[in-house]
């Protein structure tokens, strides 16, 4: 049993790492889209993303099965791209995880940004600086916290998920077994040794990350410190 | 040559303004808060959006129609009234952000020539959060620089300073433009920073220009629209000897200017800031008297301001200078257009060119 708890941690590890670089990817250029749009259509897109903050992760696991199955449309593109199913595999588990994670990552993000002095952006084009020019040197400098946190939010909150893995992962221990799981699967069989383990390292691992992050939170920033 | 052609709606506010600038030296643009002078200097700049309109700098184009050139590639360097220096760079970091952008054709100022010239090598490694005001707003004007732009456009670059901080930076904004050859585009609500900054000057109100020309000219017309009690003149002078007492004795238009300086050089070129209302006038060539200015001039208009003053409109030889007395005071020396009068002022606030 040890061995599986093993596996199920690295694949927890996995799936929280690739879908945490995902959400950066993604959830950059979208929070910065989201933070300078002034159009109408701007609450809707934010309810859209903030969806799954409320929803119980069963509703997006059901729709998401049905979207991965090879009769839909998705299902059957990724099925004629690369030959397997996403249902009940990494992949899939992976995709879920983007959706089910973006709003913790995509709101810190566009908190930061809407917080981030623009004035600062149109000194730095006067300077001849491009556009992804000033993002790096500028946006990325001045919101490394908020990033950072973003970032840790949505790791801790993948490796947290059960619901959505449960409908479109299933439980195949090595593949798509992940922590919450294993756990869940350890109880029913009544094996609590295991069990402890994952729980007790689950909560370790929580409180760990949630202190360091209050922790940067409360540090006081090279800005303040000055005066 | 900058032309442009702007024409810029917001909410209860428009922008229209159509002009040519020669921009040689340094070219004010002033009027009122809300007149749209600054939104005008940002959208030369290329920080808004203005579709519809035409700006033209020497041969590029900076917008036409659908052509637009972003901020970032119009080679301009922009001094904005808070200074935005970047809060996660020391002073020498922003100092040199613009170099690694800039152009590579631009005619290179070195990073060693501006500190040196702003004197601010001893602030190099300090946070920016630390600075004053003044320091900030050098730091601003040497970032600009470095970026080695072609023209360099100022808004309310001393709106933050104290007045000690102005008279500091002033002669450095007037030399920039010297030295580097650097047109300027400056903007202020402030008429004495006009009076001591600018050549040129356009005078805006509600979004379009009122009125521009020189600004000895325009600053001085008692019919002007800045024709008001807080009136002042700009007067072009030669120094003639400097050192005794303390002052320094000034040529303007062939009369003697005495000024309470003596860190001038003889035949230096020098521009004097007059206040009309620092001026009192005298029918009799007085000679017996404290007061060591005392210009002959012609009474070449009057301009009733309200039912307690007026603003005379004098003449030297070539020059201009305005005086604000009282109605009184008009009825009782019985002043009329073409007499001539005696304009008597203490040591006038000076400005070195």
């Amino acid at each position: 049993m040890t061995e599986q708890v093993w596996q199920a941690l690295i694949i927890t590890l996995q799936l929280a790492g690739v879908t945490t670089a995902i959400l950066m990817v993604l959830g950059l250029p979208l929070a910065w889209k989201l933070s300078s749009m002034t159009s109408r259509v701007r609450p809707a897109l934010e309810a859209l993303v903030a969806l799954p903050m409320v929803l119980p992760p069963t509703v997006l696991g059901f729709y998401l099965l049905v979207a991965f199955s090879p009769n839909s449309l998705p299902g059957q593109l990724w099925q004629d791209i690369t030959g397997s199913t996403l249902a009940f595999s990494f992949s899939g588990l992976v995709l879920a995880s983007v959706f089910y994670s973006l709003p913790f990552v995509v709101q810190p993000l566009q908190r930061a940004f809407e917080q981030l002095d623009r004035g600062l952006l149109e000194a730095a084009a006067t300077l001849g600086a491009s556009p992804l020019d000033r993002f790096f040197s500028i946006v990325l400098p001045q919101t490394f916290r908020p990033l950072l946190l973003a970032a840790s939010l949505g790791f801790a909150h993948t490796v947290g998920e059960f619901g959505v893995v449960l409908m479109i992962g299933g439980n195949i221990p090595g593949e798509t077994q992940v922590l919450s799981i294993a756990l869940y699967d350890a109880v029913e069989t009544q094996d609590f040794a295991s069990a402890h383990l994952i729980a007790g390292g689950l909560i370790g691992f929580a409180l760990v990350l949630l202190t360091a992050l209050y922790t940067l939170d409360r540090r006081p920033s090279r800005k303040k410190e000055a005066h | 040559m900058l032309s442009f052609d702007i024409h810029l709606e917001r909410s209860g506010f428009t922008l229209s303004v159509n002009e040519q600038l020669q921009l040689v030296d340094i070219t004010g643009i002033m009027g009122p808060s809300g007149c749209g002078k600054t939104t005008l200097l940002r959208c030369l700049a290329g920080l808004e959006k203005i579709p519809g309109s035409s700006i033209q700098f020497r041969d590029v184009i900076w917008q036409r129609e659908r052509q637009y050139l972003p901020a970032d590639q119009r080679q301009v360097g922009y001094i904005f009234q808070d200074g935005r220096l970047f809060p996660h760079l020391n002073v020498r970091d922003n100092l040199t952000y613009g170099v690694k952008r800039r152009h590579p054709s631009s005619n290179h100022l070195t990073p060693d020539e501006v500190i040196d010239w702003l004197d601010i090598e001893a602030l190099l490694a300090r946070p920016v959060q630390s600075l004053s005001g003044g320091q900030r707003q050098r730091v601003a004007i040497g970032r600009a620089l470095l970026r080695s732009p072609q023209l360099l456009m100022m808004d309310e670059p001393m709106a933050a300073l104290d007045w000690a901080a102005k008279v500091r930076i002033i002669p450095r904004l007037r030399e920039l433009n010297r030295r580097f050859h650097l047109p300027v585009l400056f903007v202020s609500h402030d008429r004495e920073e006009m009076a001591r900054l600018a050549d040129d000057m356009l005078l805006m109100s509600n979004g379009q220009i009122a009125d521009k020309g020189a600004v000895h000219w325009l600053l001085s017309q008692a019919q002007g629209l800045l024709a008001d009690d807080h009136a002042l003149s700009v007067l072009d002078g030669t120094v003639r000897k400097v050192g005794d007492y303390g002052v320094s004795e000034l040529d303007v238009d062939g009369c003697e200017i005495v000024v309470d300086q003596d860190d001038l050089e003889p035949g230096q070129k020098v521009r004097v800031v007059v206040q009309a209302a620092d001026i009192s006038i005298a029918l009799d060539d007085v000679q017996r008297i404290s007061i060591q200015n005392r210009l002959r001039t012609t009474l070449e208009d009057i301009q009733e301001l309200d039912d307690k003053h007026c603003l005379l409109q004098l003449r030297l030889k070539e020059q201009v200078l305005l005086a604000l007395i009282t109605q009184r005071a008009r009825h009782k020396l019985a002043l009329n257009t073409g007499m001539i009068v005696y304009a008597h002022f203490k040591a006038a606030r000076l400005e070195v060119q």
